[in-house]
């Protein structure tokens, strides 16, 4: 598991998030990112549960899409004040 | 104050203080005993990793050692930690509680260790149960920005060996397998996973690993054996072995076959044999055969490679002793007599030259085998120093560096030298494969591998070995690379090629839809300019207009609902209540009064009749909204239906108010029904108007979606549709195509709809073109009816009379001629009669003056005789002389004149006979002419060639022309029936589809109506009738309120929250770079405005079941799902929507909330309607299995004989042209699958291809089964009398 906080995810579609906040369960990874612009330089108003997972030796970073886990990431993935 | 009451305050405080102290302490020891457990686990890992040697290693090769020392220090500081807290804890025991300074004192010690366990780097370990310790050190190290991927995977998989160690302890224990099914299926998950991780160490590791497998799990196999199961399915696998993954899952077939005979009772004697477990062990088997293969074939293939290295640099070494020794023996002056000529000294150092730069064995042999031959001569033989010959000194060294005798290097020789590569590439096929089972050694692990295998192979050089190693590495590494590399170029392209095939295929929805829109514009006479954007925009705001007209009005029948409502419903419950307890008054106090009575119950009858009625009607809008989102099927024509039952309701409710016996009911009743009634006539009232809405709404989604194409756009667009005209034009031509098209739209599934419209788009063009065409046509062709129709009377009247008249006074003037011809001829006889008579006369006279010339001489002789020389005599001779002499002269008078006259005669008829001649032959030319000029008159009459008649041979051919364009017609008018039929099959299968729909629909409707009868009757008690109020005071609207409150700051800046659209995303991850310093803080400024306002919200208001965002932009409201709440309609639609309203109104302020609350209520159905539809065709919703397998052979058979039909019409089609054999041929090749029957004596007869191809062919017929595995479903007849004919499809 690698600290992925303040960390910008590159996706092979093109886009780009800003990992906001992190968090580890059951072996997975799951940030709170927003999406950033393609030249990096200021951010949108996008902001999403991304969830990392390893398929086929592959990294594939998707949105959160269980409503249990979601609830479950807003309790702890909630920015610090 | 008192100060008593101030004491008690005080001590109140310590005691709380106190109270809070003991709290901290206690947790503090919990966390104590849980710390001290993790570093115990901890310690017990790296002693376990150092006991292994990985620690060393990992040291050793860790370019970063202060990192590693910084971690084992970490894991000293916190023992530390421990330490100190333990001391702490201890003597916070001893502490004075009753001195309020030293509990603060402690407390504020104690917080930073309590805390330590809170703070976590930022990283939150959600599952506490499951943090492994570990993580736990990787997360601070984390923190630090320590790179400890490598050792936290090798330290993860020993965390895992000792799950596997306990695993395996447990498996070990005889009483293994009396454990529960759940205790051992647990116990062989763990050692599964396990042992395919353990692949990803090392080969020596994977070795001792499958001895312990098979000496752990194999035993657990051998026990299970005796319990007779197992020995069936370990028979089948053993006897064909389990190596191939295909065999296996037939095996698993049979296995679960097995299963699926036990009876009960077997099934349960062997029940931890339950075969989920069977399947997982075998399966995990096989893996683990196979993976243990490949790993050993790699690593052969590496030792194979290794060595092959090792030998070539123990040729080089050999090679430079032997020259060595060589150009000793050269120098020794004790050396033989060298006898080779200069040139061969120069070939034999050639290729000793070719020796010393031998790599490997084989070119060794090549090379000695050269150098053989030249130094074989023992005359010039090379005697080396220690006087050996030459070669047998090179054998003799390469005996000694491992290889036997000169046949050994003979057989490298004869090796492929390519050998090496070919040892590489396997390696990489193998790391290939072991990729594909997820288990690629790791390069460290080879390295580490690599490492071990130089300490045993080599002693002496470790330098050199070492080199060839790295050679060997960068070679392995850059064949993988390149592997690598090219899967990337592979991934890169397929993308490319998928993102164009995307574009195209956008390109070709969007050029359809303009294309139609266009045609559209051009249909309606609009001109195709740029306002057509406002003309969209003018509709959109148009309906927008409408529907917010229709809102005001929902808004004011909901007002008025309410109002009312409220106040009837009160009313209602009243006087229900005030009967209910008249009734039970009256059933104590008068209970003999029965008639009394009987009228009192009634009249709560009818309450609850009209109750119940007004239920129904306010549940079936709430069951419908209820049924919208559990089954996300509800369309508009559904709402529709769901409005006629309620009218159904109400108009029952008018009824039964209208029929109630007014003897019953007080005035006071009788008015309440009817304030009930009209209250469910204005719900009615409003679902109509909700109904209004959603289709404008539908109405808008479908304008939105015109979009103005770019003036490079219209022109492509204007060429395509140009292009289209002319294959409009074409395909008026090829009626065969269209049909073709057609029949493979219906052929591909597509939607009915989408089916119709594209025959419309087809066919009426073609129609359309024709039909001008057409009507001239039929103009012209009836003209020229006309014409042809009068021709003959003009013909008639006119020329051919005239003709006619002409040929008849011709023939009458040859008639005259040859009259005259006839009577000329007469008199010619007549003349050459008598000049015939005359020419008979004159013969006649001249015979008479030959007779008289005769009787002269007969006189004359007679006279001159003696005895009549008598005068008498010669008087009557004279005298007769004379007479004759007269009669000639006579004669010859007449003679003469008759020869003149004949002469005369003679002349003149010759004269005449030459004139009537000419004339006759005059006549006969004249006569000749007369006929051919009848004939010609004749002729032309005939054949119409005469002038008078080309202008009506033009005119018959135009009609000719007409009539083939007639022809044409009738194509046209065959390609209309065409489409008739088409439209009519297409009619049909909506038909069905509409059947289905429907059926569905009754079924919900059923079900509703079954709730509704089991709804009893009784009398509503004041929950019931607070129940009732529900859906009029709407309590749902109110969290929006408060939704919107609690997000001031997305409402003040109108900012887009959680993106819609794109809701989902999904991709592989790139790279993670590290973003410039200020992207972060206006990130963080970001976060710190909304990113809190969206999670309050969300803490506030738990989802269920995923919550739906609202965009409100210019008016219009989409609704979308957010956090990735399901799109899919498979899936359980959110049961309870939390409405997200995340942009302002174009005002910029929310105005309405009740109106928006309406608006994305009625919108977030009618988007999750939307998308049933529109995934409508790929969602099969079976009842049950069965069905759903009976219908998907009923479609497959029923495309299979769509197939049949279809080549059964082409080949009819092609008919004329390739005859009738290939007609039957098609059908049969399409046909194959099905049995085939020939019908005999009424009975059903099957036979083989051949034999139903000849029976066609020999004008019989034969009958094609259409059946799936278990069912005839029909029968479809080929032949002489059915070409085409398509029978019946039985279900």
């Amino acid at each position: 598991m690698e600290n992925r906080i303040n960390k910008i995810l590159n996706l092979k579609n093109g886009h780009k998030y800003l990992v906001l906040n992190q968090a580890y369960y059951k072996g997975n990874n799951f940030y709170f990112a927003v999406k950033i612009t393609d030249d990096e330089e200021d951010v949108t108003d996008e902001f999403r549960l991304l969830e990392e997972k390893q398929v086929d030796g592959k990294i594939i970073i998707s949105t959160v899409e269980d409503p249990k886990m979601i609830k479950l990431l807003a309790e702890y993935l909630s920015p610090k004040e | 104050m008192n100060p008593n009451t101030t004491n008690n305050i005080e001590k109140q405080k310590r005691l709380e203080e106190n109270l809070s102290f003991l709290e901290s302490v206690k947790i503090l020891e919990k966390k104590q005993l849980e710390y001290e457990k993790i570093c115990k686990e901890r310690i017990e890992i790296l002693n376990e990793l150092d006991q292994k040697g990985v620690l060393d290693l990992y040291i050793a090769r860790k370019r970063d050692d202060a990192s590693y020392r910084k971690l084992i220090n970490s894991i000293k500081d916190h023992k530390t930690i421990i330490r100190e807290a333990s001391k702490i804890i201890a003597s916070a025991y001893k502490c004075d509680f009753s001195n309020p300074k030293e509990v603060k004192k402690w407390l504020e010690k104690l917080t930073p260790y309590i805390n330590d366990y809170e703070i976590n780097s930022g990283i939150i370990d959600i599952d506490k149960t499951l943090k492994s310790p570990i993580d736990l050190i990787l997360n601070e190290l984390a923190q630090q920005n320590y790179n400890f991927e490598q050792r936290t995977s090798n330290q993860k998989k020993d965390d895992e060996h000792n799950r596997i160690v306990n695993a395996y302890k447990r498996i070990e224990d005889p009483q293994f397998l009396n454990l529960s099914i759940e205790e051992i299926n647990s116990n062989l998950e763990i050692i599964f996973p396990y042992i395919r991780q353990e692949l990803r160490i090392n080969a020596e590791e994977l070795k001792e690993k499958t001895e312990e497998y098979n000496s752990n799990v194999l035993p657990i196999v051998n026990q299970m054996k005796t319990e007779g199961l197992m020995n069936t399915i370990l028979s089948i696998l053993e006897k064909n072995g389990y190596n191939q993954e295909e065999e296996f899952l037939v095996k698993y077939d049979g296995i679960n076959e097995y299963i699926g005979c036990l009876t009960e009772e077997e099934y349960n004697k062997n029940h931890y044999l339950e075969h989920n477990i069977v399947h997982t062990m075998y399966l995990d088997l096989l893996h683990f055969g196979m993976l243990s293969r490949n790993l050993k074939k790699d690593m052969d293939n590496y030792n194979q490679e290794l060595e092959q290295t090792l030998n070539s640099k123990k040729i080089q070494l050999f090679l430079e002793k032997i020259n060595m020794k060589i150009q000793d023996a050269s120098a020794s002056p004790e050396s033989p007599k060298k006898k080779y000529t200069t040139k061969e000294e120069q070939k034999i150092n050639n290729i000793m030259k070719e020796l010393n730069n031998c790599a490997t064995y084989s070119a060794l042999g090549s090379a000695m085998e050269k150098l053989t031959k030249y130094i074989n001569d023992p005359q010039k033989t090379i005697i080396l120093s220690n006087g050996k010959h030459i070669i047998e000194e090179i054998f003799a060294q390469a005996t000694l560096i491992g290889y036997d005798d000169s046949m050994d290097i003979r057989l490298i020789v004869e090796n492929n030298p390519l050998e090496n590569i070919e040892a590489i590439t396997n390696c990489i096929k193998n790391l290939k494969e072991l990729k594909k089972y997820n288990c690629f050694i790791s390069e460290k692990c080879r390295e580490v591998l690599k490492q071990k295998k130089l300490e045993k192979t080599t002693k002496t050089s470790p330098d050199t070995l070492d080199k060839i190693v790295t050679i060997c590495h960068q070679v392995m590494t850059e064949g993988w690379n390149q592997y690598e590399q090219k899967l990337t170029e592979i991934d890169k392209k397929i993308m490319i090629l998928n993102e164009q095939l995307i574009k195209i295929e956008n390109d070709r929805i969007r050029y359809a839809n303009t294309i139609s829109l266009i045609e559209n514009i051009t249909n309606s006479e609009v001109k195709y300019n740029a306002s057509f954007d406002e003309l969209i925009l003018n509709s959109i705001t148009q309906k927008q207009k409408e529907r917010q007209k229709l809102n005001q009005k929902s808004n004011q029948l909901q007002k008025k609902k309410e109002l009312t409502g409220k106040k009837v419903l009160e009313e209602f419950s009243q006087l229900y209540l005030t009967h209910a307890s008249d009734l039970k008054k009256y059933e104590k106090e008068q209970p003999e009064n029965e008639e009394e009575l009987i009228k009192l119950q009634n009249r709560l009858v009818m309450y609850q009749q009209i109750k119940n009625l007004f239920v129904a009607n306010e549940d079936i809008k709430r069951k419908a909204i209820q049924i919208d989102k559990e089954r996300r099927s509800l369309k508009l024509s559904d709402i529709k239906s769901l409005i006629e039952t309620q009218e159904d309701i109400v108009a029952r409710m008018k009824d039964t108010i209208d029929n109630m016996d007014r003897k019953i009911l007080e005035e006071r009743d009788y008015a309440m029904f009817q304030q009930l009634y009209e209250l469910s006539l204005l719900s009615i009232e409003i679902q109509k108007t909700e109904y209004q809405k959603q289709g404008i709404n539908a109405e808008i989604k479908e304008l939105e979606t015109y979009k103005l194409p770019t003036p490079e756009e219209i022109t492509t667009i204007k060429e395509k549709i140009k292009e289209l005209k002319k294959e409009e034009i074409i395909l008026t031509k090829n009626p065969e195509l269209i049909a073709q098209e057609i029949r493979e739209l219906i052929n591909s599934n597509s939607r009915q709809e989408a089916i119709g419209e594209k025959l419309d788009q087809l066919i009426n063009p073609i129609i359309e073109f024709y039909k001008p065409q057409k009507a001239r046509l039929k103009y012209e062709m009836d003209q020229l009816k006309t014409k042809i129709d009068n021709i003959p009377n003009y013909i008639d009247e006119n020329k051919v009379s005239l003709k006619r008249e002409e040929k008849e006074n011709i023939e009458q003037e040859i008639t005259r001629k040859d009259d005259k011809i006839i009577e000329l001829q007469d008199r010619i006889n007549k003349r050459e009669e008598e000049y015939q008579f005359l020419a008979n006369y004159i013969v006649i006279l001249t015979e008479q003056l030959k007779n008289y010339q005769e009787e002269k001489q007969i006189l004359l002789t007679w006279g001159s005789e003696e005895s009549h020389s008598s005068i008498e005599v010669q008087k009557v001779l004279t005298e007769l002389f004379n007479q004759n002499k007269s009669n000639m002269t006579r004669i010859n008078q007449e003679l003469s004149s008759y020869n003149a006259k004949l002469e005369k005669l003679k002349q003149e008829i010759t004269q005449e006979i030459e004139l009537d001649l000419i004339k006759i032959e005059q006549l006969k030319e004249e006569r000749k002419n007369l006929i051919n000029q009848a004939q010609t008159i004749a002729n032309m009459l005939e054949d119409g060639t005469a002038p008078q008649l080309i202008d009506t041979n033009k005119k018959l051919d135009d009609l000719k022309e007409l009539l083939k364009k007639k022809e044409k017609l009738k194509e046209l008018e065959s390609i209309e029936t065409l489409k008739q039929s088409y439209m009519d099959e297409i009619a049909n299968k909506k038909v069905m589809e509409q059947v289905h729909h429907n059926s569905a629909l009754s079924e919900v409707l059923e079900n509703e109506s079954r709730v509704l009868s089991n709804s009893k009757i009784e009398v509503l008690d004041t929950k019931e009738i607070e129940l009732l109020k529900e859906p009029l005071s709407s309590p749902n609207h109110v969290p929006l309120n408060n939704n919107l409150n609690a997000l001031p700051g997305v409402l003040e800046s109108g900012a887009q929250i959680l993106s819609n659209g794109q809701i989902i995303e999904k991709s592989e991850l790139r790279a993670v770079t590290t973003p410039k310093r200020s992207l972060v803080s206006k990130a963080k400024q970001l976060v710190a405005k909304k990113g809190k306002a969206i999670f309050d919200y969300l803490k506030k208001h738990p989802l269920k079941g995923g919550a739906v965002l609202a965009m409100i932009v210019g008016g219009v409201i989409t609704v979308t799902s957010i956090f990735g709440g399901t799109k899919s309609p498979t899936k359980t639609p959110p049961k309870n929507q939390n409405i997200f309203i995340t942009q302002t109104t174009d005002n910029g302020y929310v105005e309405h909330l009740d109106q928006i609350t309406e608006e994305i209520d009625s919108t977030a159905k009618i988007s999750f309607n939307q998308e049933v539809i529109e995934r409508k065709e790929d969602i099969e919703l079976p009842t049950y299995q069965f069905e759903q397998e009976y219908q998907q052979a009923i479609d497959n058979i029923i495309n299979k004989e769509e197939n049949i039909y279809t080549s059964a019409y082409d080949a009819i089609y092609e008919q004329n042209a390739v005859g009738a054999d290939k007609l039957y041929m098609n059908a049969f090749e399409n046909a194959e699958l099905g049995t085939i029957y020939k019908i005999e004596n009424d009975q059903l007869i099957k036979i083989d291809m051949e034999e139903a191809a000849s029976i066609v062919e020999n004008g019989g017929r034969v009958s094609v089964a259409v059946e799936n595995e278990k069912h005839r479903i029909g029968f479809i007849t080929i032949g002489e009398e059915n070409t085409n004919q398509k029978s019946g499809i039985s279900r």
